[in-house]
């Protein structure tokens, strides 16, 4: 094994060190916070000059508008947004997420048209999945694509999806053939969602984050706006989750948080006892994280996805990251939940409202296991029958 | 042994229960019933219960996701006072308000170092930690004063010299003192008065924290059991089941732990409480972070059961003290 990373990520990280520190950087960051378009505050105008400085997407091809780099380009991009306090979400849902997702299995034509926009951020995308029946249990959607003379009319409802307010198009997974099986019946569609009969509304959450409801009631859209064969989109997010579920962003938040409740707890020395001890276990466990979610990426790299590792790497990053942002908490007590002047409490009390959710965005642990656990532990899983 | 709840217990249970169905402010409909009058000291017109009565209307009103601080507060702050020999004729007026739920008594300073300063000239400067919203009749303050050693002192708040600030504490309604040279009567309060204060107060604090955590217990065993997902609801994954199971399990153990130390309370034969607390805040916690998840993104929304009792929750585990460091005190008294 070789732990270095390259020469070539080195200077990456440098580079983005440069944008995130400048000026503008800071200026477009402290609009973001005074957030006011009461909601989560509007990140695009900061992403776009990221985004324009070309550090946004390292690991796509440089003709979609990325570097070409490897996979430790983007865990030094990651924990470099999260340290300067950038919010990263929607910046992971449209690039990480979707984009990615559209450089493996999206046309020519969407990769051309939509990807260097993308790795701009002067087009953004969220994900409509979850329905209110349907959280854990996908297969069971129900909103419906059915096709007119000149495309699919949607009519449904999705719910509790993160940045929607903020994104252009929706890749939105639909029950296209509500006769065939619960997975060959679904299909994927990318929806702009200022097509007529899209209706969002907010749903504040317990976390700084709004989710939203959506409603689509007859919406028109053309053919091109499917993604991938009609039928095809259960195998696609599976594809998706593979590569969705790094737990890379996870990571880079358990991360920052801890290097936050290290610095207050060892501002008048190194701490001693079940502290110091506590410590220590959630720097060695947090150091496990990061490996796992790089050994994930380095498969995905390679073309060698493994939804069952990458279930588990996503288990272990949003566990280790939530223990940690509740340890702070139970470290710290009521200082933590009193945010003074200081940037660090904040961060850490928005952690402590955060974390529960982390166990159950993009798939709840228990979920999680079940896959490892159907691959690794059972009989069937190993021998496939 | 018998380890049923007693007959008076019992009443008490019920009548608190259909008080907190009633509209109103909370706290004066408690009164309603005399609550507070069933628990104070002799001294200040109360009956003088005892803890084995007080730990019953704390768990219910943390079933009720009615944390009520001011009741505990005011407790707290009465069980201080009645340690000192110091005449409280003068007082006459507030306790009657007490009593009658219409203002309520606060203790500023009790966790952590004190941050008020008494001048030497007997005034009180400075602001209190997020108190229990309401209107605050008596004060007993933990302060600096000038010789630099730390005493308690008693502060009947005033227009001019004391200021009332709404405030919100992680999402949940608190106030802040705050002191402009307040006049403060220095209080003689003994550390074995001290210790018998705070172990009664850490008792009724660990009875709110497992009747919240019994609520929010019985409202994710509700969920569970009528959510469904893959054709079945979500109780018949074996984790899920298990997971309830083990927490209401320890609940009734935490609970027998709790009415013991206060029955021995009672008798006079126990004061050191830390270890109560701990264990009722970790149980809380582990209640309302197990519900919160097994809501999935239900629980996330902001005004969700869930993610009120997970406020509330975080806020009142850490009122006395965090688990970790009674824990600490706990092993240092054994
Ligand atoms: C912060 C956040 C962001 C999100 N963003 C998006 C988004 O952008 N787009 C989108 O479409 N959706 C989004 N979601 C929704 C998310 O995908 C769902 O919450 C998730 O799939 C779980 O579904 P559910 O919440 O309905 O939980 P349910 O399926 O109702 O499950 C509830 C709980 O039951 C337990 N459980 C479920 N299944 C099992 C099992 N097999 N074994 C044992 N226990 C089980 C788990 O504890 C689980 O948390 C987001 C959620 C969160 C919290």
């Amino acid at each position: 094994m070789d732990f270095d990373v390259p020469p070539e990520t080195v200077e990456f990280a440098a580079e983005v060190d440069e944008v995130l520190r400048a000026p503008q950087t800071a200026r477009l960051l402290r609009d973001v916070r005074e957030r006011h378009d009461g909601m989560d505050g509007d990140v695009r105008e900061l992403y776009r000059h990221l985004g324009g400085a070309g550090i946004l997407a390292p690991s796509w091809p440089v003709e979609y508008g990325g570097r070409n780099a490897d996979f430790t380009a983007t865990v030094a991009l990651l924990e470099k947004l999260v340290a300067y306090g950038i919010p990263q979400n929607l910046y992971c849902i449209s690039v990480q997420n979707v984009g990615s997702l559209i450089l493996a299995a999206g046309s020519e034509r969407q990769r051309r048209t939509l990807l260097p926009a993308m790795a701009t951020t002067d087009v953004t995308a969220c994900i409509l999945f979850t329905e209110p029946e349907h959280g854990s249990d996908l297969a069971g959607i129900t909103t419906t694509a059915v096709r007119d003379g000149t495309g699919w009319v949607i009519n449904g409802r999705k719910t509790y999806n993160l940045k929607s307010a903020y994104a252009d198009l929706a890749l939105c997974a639909v029950r296209t053939d509500p006769q065939g099986s619960r997975y060959e019946g679904i299909s994927l569609f990318l929806v702009p969602l200022d097509a007529p009969g899209v209706v969002v509304r907010p749903l504040p959450s317990l976390a700084d984050e709004q989710f939203h409801d959506i409603w689509f009631t007859d919406v028109h859209v053309d053919e091109d706006a499917l993604f991938g064969r009609v039928g095809a989109g259960w195998s696609l997010i599976t594809q998706m989750f593979a590569a969705e579920r790094t737990g890379l962003d996870y990571y880079a938040r358990g991360k920052h948080w801890l290097d936050v409740a290290a610095e207050r707890l060892t501002r008048d020395g190194p701490p001693t006892g079940l502290v110091g001890a506590d410590l220590a276990r959630h720097r060695t466990r947090i150091a496990a994280s990061k490996l796992l979610s790089c050994q994930v990426m380095q498969h995905l790299q390679e073309g060698d996805a493994d939804i069952a590792e990458s279930s588990f790497a996503k288990w272990h990053c949003s566990e280790t990251a939530q223990r940690i942002a509740w340890w702070a908490f139970d470290t710290l007590g009521l200082e933590l939940l009193e945010p003074g002047p200081d940037a660090g409490d904040r961060v850490l009390e928005a952690a402590f409202r955060e974390a529960p959710g982390m166990t159950i965005s993009g798939g709840a642990s228990e979920v999680m296991l079940d896959i490892a656990s159907s691959a690794h532990v059972f009989d069937h899983g190993r021998t496939g029958d | 042994m018998d380890l049923r709840l007693d007959p008076l217990q019992e009443r008490l249970r019920d009548a608190v229960d259909a008080v907190l169905t009633r509209t109103g402010e909370p706290y004066a409909q408690l009164a309603t019933i005399g609550v507070p009058t069933l628990n104070a000291p002799e001294r200040f017109g109360g009956l003088a219960l005892g803890l084995s009565a007080d730990i019953v209307v704390n768990e219910r009103l943390g079933y009720g996701l009615e944390p009520l601080g001011c009741y505990r507060a005011t407790a707290f702050a009465l069980d201080l006072l009645d340690g000192d020999d110091m005449p409280t004729e003068h007082l006459a007026e507030v306790v009657a308000d007490l009593n009658k739920g219409a203002r309520h008594a606060v203790v500023v300073g009790a966790p952590g170092p004190a941050s008020a300063r008494v001048a030497s000239d007997g005034r009180l400067w400075g602001e209190s930690e997020p108190l229990p919203r309401g209107d605050i009749g008596l004060c007993v303050a933990r302060a600096v004063r000038d010789d630099g050693t730390v005493g308690w002192h008693l502060v009947v708040p005033e227009t001019g010299t004391c200021s009332v600030e709404s405030i919100d504490h992680f999402g949940m309604p608190a106030s802040r003192l705050r002191f402009d040279g307040a006049a403060a009567r220095p209080l003689t309060v003994s550390t074995a008065h001290w210790e018998r204060a705070l172990a009664a107060a850490r008792i009724r604090q660990a009875a709110l924290l497992l009747g919240m955590a019994d609520r929010i217990l019985d409202v994710a065993r509700a969920h569970v059991n009528t959510r469904i997902q893959s054709g079945k609801p979500l109780v018949r994954h074996q984790t899920v089941a298990h997971r309830l199971a083990t927490l209401m399990g320890e609940a009734v153990g935490w609970r027998l732990v709790l009415h013991k130390a206060a029955w021995e309370i009672d008798r006079g034969e126990r004061c050191s409480t830390a270890e109560v607390l701990a264990v009722a805040a970790e149980h809380a916690r582990l209640a309302s972070r197990t519900a919160l998840q097994l809501h999935g993104v239900r629980g996330m929304l902001a005004h969700s059961t869930t993610a009120t009792a997970y406020r509330a929750i975080a806020v009142e585990s850490v009122r006395l003290g965090t688990p970790a460091d009674l824990w600490l005190e706990a092993a240092s008294a054994t």
